[in-house]
């Protein structure tokens, strides 16, 4: 049987490198902001609200940090719920204070080393067209250094 | 007698800050931005069966790319190039609306020129 699209799955655990934006949702669901399984990196058919959304956007790395800039989409039902549900992820992610250890669903450890808000949450209609609003959504932008699994050599 | 203080004056930085050298390697950096943004902006393909912007259109395909210009000034603080998109479509391409993907074409402007890594 398939896993339902709002349960998270956890990455293998032999994959050789991190996923910054599974380490953005452990990171988050750990402060039970919303619902279980309600931070995630994509949106499913069913949603239900409230909703965060985790995307990385750009970024590369090197031999040793991985320099993601990290896009989180804070969705609730009206402007007033969404830019409050916004400020509690803000609030939290501007606490991934550098040598931070996030722990994944996998039992692997990431080491942040450095961390800064491009752009505090604001808001970005999602249906621009309008034509039946059905829900808000605020807009953080992050950037997050991750120290990357060693590879032989460095 | 006055000792003569070494190094040098801060109106002949300022004349070096202000002088043709100086904006020439700024319009050549806003150059070089402009066409990495250019490059990883979304062009609309209307012949794309999947894209969901025909119905309906908003503007010609590659109005967003095409928006991207340098632009000169001068400020209280001096001269300066800004690089920037006019498009009104460009906060749904840089952030992601129910129908358009996120693109981030700045973001992935400003990963690569921050210096933060080697992206």
């Amino acid at each position: 049987m398939s896993p339902s699209p709002i349960t998270p799955v956890d990455p293998p655990n032999d994959s050789p490198e991190y996923d910054v934006e599974d380490i953005v949702i452990a990171y988050l669901a750990g402060f039970g902001l919303v619902p279980d399984g309600h931070v995630a990196a994509r949106i499913p058919e069913n949603m239900v609200l409230p909703w965060v959304l985790v995307t990385r956007v750009a970024g590369g790395d090197d031999w040793i940090v991985d320099y993601a800039t990290v896009q989180v989409d804070s969705f609730h039902g009206d402007q007033t719920a969404a830019s409050t549900l916004a400020r509690a992820v803000h609030h939290q992610m501007r606490q991934m204070r550098p040598q931070l250890t996030v722990e994944l669903p996998s039992g692997r450890q990431a080491k942040i080393y450095r961390y800064a808000t491009h752009q505090t949450p604001i808001y970005v209609p999602w249906e621009p067209e309008g034509g039946g609003l059905i829900m808000s959504r605020y807009v953080g932008v992050y950037e997050l250094d991750v120290r990357l699994p060693s590879i032989p050599g460095y | 007698m006055t000792r003569k203080v070494p190094g040098i004056k801060q109106s002949e930085i300022d004349k070096v800050i202000r002088g043709p050298k100086v904006k020439a390697a700024m319009m050549n950096k806003a150059v070089k931005v402009q066409d990495y943004w250019k490059s990883v902006s979304p062009v609309f393909d209307p012949t794309d069966p999947k894209e969901h912007r025909k119905n309906p259109e908003h503007g010609a395909a590659g109005d967003y790319r095409d928006s991207i210009v340098v632009e000169v000034g001068k400020d209280a603080q001096g001269p300066f190039v800004k690089v920037k998109t006019t498009d009104f479509k460009r906060f749904w391409i840089e952030f992601g609306t129910k129908t358009m993907p996120k693109r981030a074409p700045r973001l992935k402007t400003l990963a690569r020129f921050a210096k933060r890594g080697s992206t």
